[in-house]
């Protein structure tokens, strides 16, 4: 990484159909200083890497997600489409909070803010815990 | 400190949270976006039923905005009427194109916005909602 480049514009795309893991992981780049845009699924991915308002720089994806595109699909799409944005593709929240850690370090911040567990930890909690009616 | 785990920690003040069910994500993202710049948790979902999942979990809403046609067995109608029903406290502002308010007759909505909107203007009105017009939270 080049110290004169500018991070703080850095776009990152996560691209989970899993809601709550989709909000903790993204927030957690929030709070590295990325700028985060938020895919449900691969066709929205497909859309926002296409909007010219988003300038996606990475992208972070699951492997399985709602619809017809897979993240395979996805990282294909982006091989033959936009060469030049990487993509990671993880099929465990584990292995995404993990690769959110590492773009942390190199982020703006250029630290983690807090450790991926308390992000894995996060998750949990909020999964396991239903609220009584 | 992040501070979404703030929310969790729980009692503690915690920053306002605004479900956005929406399932164009150019809107949702400007939106949120807007939202974020308050220093709210935003929570984006794509369909109604996501939405439903999310207020099912120990997440505290403060606000559920919802477009009506969304794909996924709820709308955004259905959507209201479940928070009216299992979450009484929580704000619902209701976002179309197509339909009217008067397209239901029970009262289902705070806000209700015709779309297209502008998003610093419909970020007013729910701080507004939220907060009062003092501009502090």
């Amino acid at each position: 990484m080049s110290d004169e480049h500018d991070h703080s514009s850095e776009t990152i795309l996560v691209v989970d159909g899993d809601v709550i893991a989709r909000t903790v992981i993204s927030d957690y780049l929030r709070h590295c200083g990325y700028r985060v845009i938020e895919a449900n699924s691969g066709e929205e991915a497909l859309q926002a890497l296409q909007h010219e308002k988003f300038n996606v720089n990475a992208v972070l994806s699951d492997v399985e997600l709602p619809g017809e595109l897979s993240g395979f699909d996805l990282a294909q799409w982006m091989r033959q489409n936009r060469p030049g944005i990487p993509i990671v593709l993880s099929s465990a929240v584990e292995r995404a909070a993990q690769l959110a850690g590492d773009l942390c370090e190199q982020g703006p911040a250029l630290a983690k803010p807090y450790e991926p567990k308390a992000v894995i930890d996060h998750i949990k909690r909020l999964k396991g815990k239903q609220v009584p009616d | 400190m992040a501070a979404a785990i703030e929310v969790q920690a729980g009692n503690l003040k915690r920053p306002l949270v605004v479900l956005i069910a929406e399932d164009e994500i150019l809107i949702r993202w400007a939106l949120a976006d807007e939202l974020r710049g308050f220093g709210w948790d935003i929570i984006e979902v794509a369909t109604a039923d996501d939405a439903i999942e999310v207020l099912q979990t120990a997440i505290e809403v403060d606000l559920v905005v919802a477009d009506v046609n969304m794909p996924g067995r709820a709308n955004g109608f259905d959507l209201a009427a479940f928070v009216i029903r299992e979450r009484p406290w929580v704000k619902v502002v209701i976002m179309s194109g197509h339909a009217r308010p008067q397209d239901r007759s029970e009262r289902l909505f705070d806000i209700f916005v015709a779309k297209p909107f502008d998003e610093r203007e419909l970020g007013e009105q729910l701080r507004s909602l939220l907060v009062g017009n003092t501009g502090a939270d």
